[in-house]
């Protein structure tokens, strides 16, 4: 199980950074989150291929050493794959299964109930 | 036969008497966590959508490949439970917890002085166990639904931190059903153990239980925005003294986990030290809470100046706080004077524990909404549509509150307690929901469009309407429940 699991998220992790590299949807956010979903303004929409996975970086932050949850989702607010706990500045990947000629938003969140809204911005790989 | 039978429906009866705060607790954890749960998958949509939306009926039978309209909702149920992971699930329908710790530390205390216990440490320690089982069963519950219900899914992002830097990184990934049982301990078993048993021993050197909560509520809810600014000023890790980090420890990586675990059991050393160099006759009166609130408005106001530009902006937050301060103020004030007392009536009757426990939530909610108002500010986020929505619907849930009491109990003469407890924990339950998850509920969106200000004026008529107006109402029910006792 440990094996099978590693191995599942680094193979995700690989593909799906080299499947965005290859498409090249490089978008910047800069979200603000709260215990909700905070949602960004900017949207991405594949051109060329469809996408299993997409790939989020984020670089800074008004807090430090946490983690952060992403989903991408559609045009209705549907969450599109699964969710993703993203370390401070690294670059994982979650499934989602993005289709051509669709819009798609990132959308942020974070565990903490009480604090201030953190504000959250790097780049996403759609 | 028939006298044993007889004998065991008495003892249970009387067990389920004795208990019965226990119980409701314990009830109303377990549907908050099936709530937030629900909540999470978007389920109470997606069966709206089954009745109401007959395209969308039609699509969810076509995408979770089911012919029967009346399986539908349980199999959309299942299928997103699954999709989301077991752990996704747990982290997120018991995440909600980490509002209701002082809460509980105040409801123990109610009920520990309530029954008149002998307050020594080891009378205080049994009540403080018995408390937190009754919490963590509620968990342990959850817990065991989730694994029957769900399996073995787990989404691959998660990582849990706690214990990681004792047991190793590969313990989560091998054994993750036993990382949670072990989390759950530490955050529905430890923590609230920590603050049931500091609180019921500290609660002895405050005048009054009001004054108390301000202080608790102050202590869980004030620091941790405070350190979250200080921490993008000043660059250094307060993590260890945040008191809400070890219920999101999942969100810290390379925690060390023994400082975590003893940073927050201070507060219990803390408490046993008072209690035991201390005697009665040292209290925390009002003026020091008052001292210590304004301390973290002044220290607002102090980071303030870094984070806004004009001063034209400055003056205008500052006059908000200061105008909510001396509402907040006025209203405890009234509601203190209104309930009664716990140190000089040792034993209280259903509507003095009523009123106070209103009492309690109103000037929770108040707090609560307090601190979202200040601390919204840093986030350049604030808006005046916002603020003054909250604060109408803060009014006007009171005023709901109260006269549903008085129906309650002068019309439909329902003086039960557990019943209006339930009643109460419903009404916490609503707003709490209806702000995290902007959830309109029927009635809570009437007053939306009435609050629009422009000039100065518009808001001291605003202040003034409110003042007045509550002031008159609560001051009437005050009259007609006197009369009534």
């Amino acid at each position: 199980m440990k094996l099978g699991r590693m191995i599942l998220v680094g193979v995700i992790a690989f593909f799906g950074v080299s499947i965005a590299k290859a498409n090249a949807q490089v978008v910047d956010f800069n979200i603000s989150a709260n215990y909700s979903w905070g949602l960004d303004m900017v949207h991405s929409s594949l051109k060329q291929n469809e996408n299993r996975y997409t790939a989020i970086g984020w670089n800074f932050s008004n807090k430090s050493s946490h983690k952060m949850w992403f989903r991408v989702v559609d045009s209705a607010e549907r969450q599109i794959g699964s969710a993703g706990l993203f370390n401070y500045k690294t670059t994982d990947a979650i499934q989602s299964n993005l289709s051509i000629g669709q819009n798609y938003w990132l959308s942020a969140r974070r565990e903490n109930v009480i604090d201030p809204v953190t504000t959250v911005s790097g780049t996403w790989n759609a | 036969m028939v006298f044993n039978f007889y004998m065991r429906s008495v003892s249970l009866k009387s067990f389920l008497t004795r208990n019965r705060n226990f119980i409701i607790l314990y009830i109303i954890l377990e549907l908050i966590f099936i709530f937030c749960t629900l909540q999470e998958i978007e389920f109470y949509q997606k069966f709206l959508s089954i009745i109401f939306d007959s395209d969308l009926r039609i699509n969810f039978m076509d995408n979770y490949d089911c012919n029967n309209i009346l399986y539908l909702p349980f199999k959309i149920l299942v299928c997103d439970l699954k999709n989301l992971g077991f752990d996704y699930i747990i982290i997120w329908g018991t995440n909600i917890f980490q509002l209701f710790i002082p809460f509980f530390a105040i409801f123990s205390v109610l009920i520990f002085w309530n029954r008149k216990y002998n307050s020594n440490v080891k009378n205080i320690f049994n009540f403080s166990l018995k408390f937190t089982f009754t919490i963590f069963a509620a968990y342990l519950v959850y817990y065991l639904i989730l694994i029957l219900s769900i399996g073995n899914i787990f989404n691959s992002t998660i990582r849990g931190e706690l214990f990681i830097d004792l047991v190793g990184e590969s313990f989560y990934y091998n054994h993750t059903y036993i990382y949670y049982f072990f989390d759950g301990i530490i955050k529905f078993f430890y923590v609230p153990f920590i603050y049931i048993f500091s609180s019921i021993i500290l609660s002895r050197y405050f005048k009054n239980i009001l004054v108390f909560l301000n202080f608790i509520i102050l202590y869980y809810f004030g620091i941790s925005p405070i350190i979250t600014i200080l921490e993008h000023l000043v660059n250094i890790n307060f993590l260890y003294i945040n008191p809400i980090a070890i219920m999101i420890s999942n969100i810290y990586p390379k925690i060390n986990s023994i400082l975590l675990l003893f940073s927050n059991f201070i507060l219990v050393i803390i408490s046993l030290l008072i209690s035991k160099f201390r005697h009665k006759n040292f209290f925390v009166d009002k003026a020091s809470i008052i001292t210590f609130s304004l301390l973290i408005l002044i220290i607002n106001y102090a980071f303030l100046g870094f984070s806004l530009n004009s001063s034209k902006e400055i003056i205008n937050v500052v006059y908000h706080n200061i105008s909510y301060f001396i509402i907040y103020l006025f209203l405890s004030n009234l509601l203190i004077n209104w309930s009664c007392n716990i140190k000089k009536n040792n034993k209280l009757n259903n509507i003095d524990f009523c009123k106070i426990l209103f009492s309690i939530f109103f000037i929770i909610l108040f707090t609560f909404m307090l601190l979202i108002v200040i601390f919204k500010i840093f986030s350049y986020s604030f808006s005046y549509f916002e603020l003054f929505y909250y604060m109408g619907n803060l009014y006007i849930i009171l005023l709901i509150i109260n006269f549903m009491e008085l129906m309650l109990e002068k019309v439909f003469c329902l003086n039960n307690m557990s019943f209006r407890l339930v009643f109460l924990f419903f009404v916490i339950f609503i707003y709490i929901f209806k702000y995290l998850y902007n959830v309109d509920f029927i009635g809570f969106n009437i007053f939306k469009y009435y609050f629009v200000f422009d000039n100065f004026y518009h808001l001291i008529f605003h202040y003034l309407i409110w003042i007045v107006l509550s002031y008159i109402i609560i001051n009437i029910l005050k009259r007609v429940y006197n009369r009534g006792d």
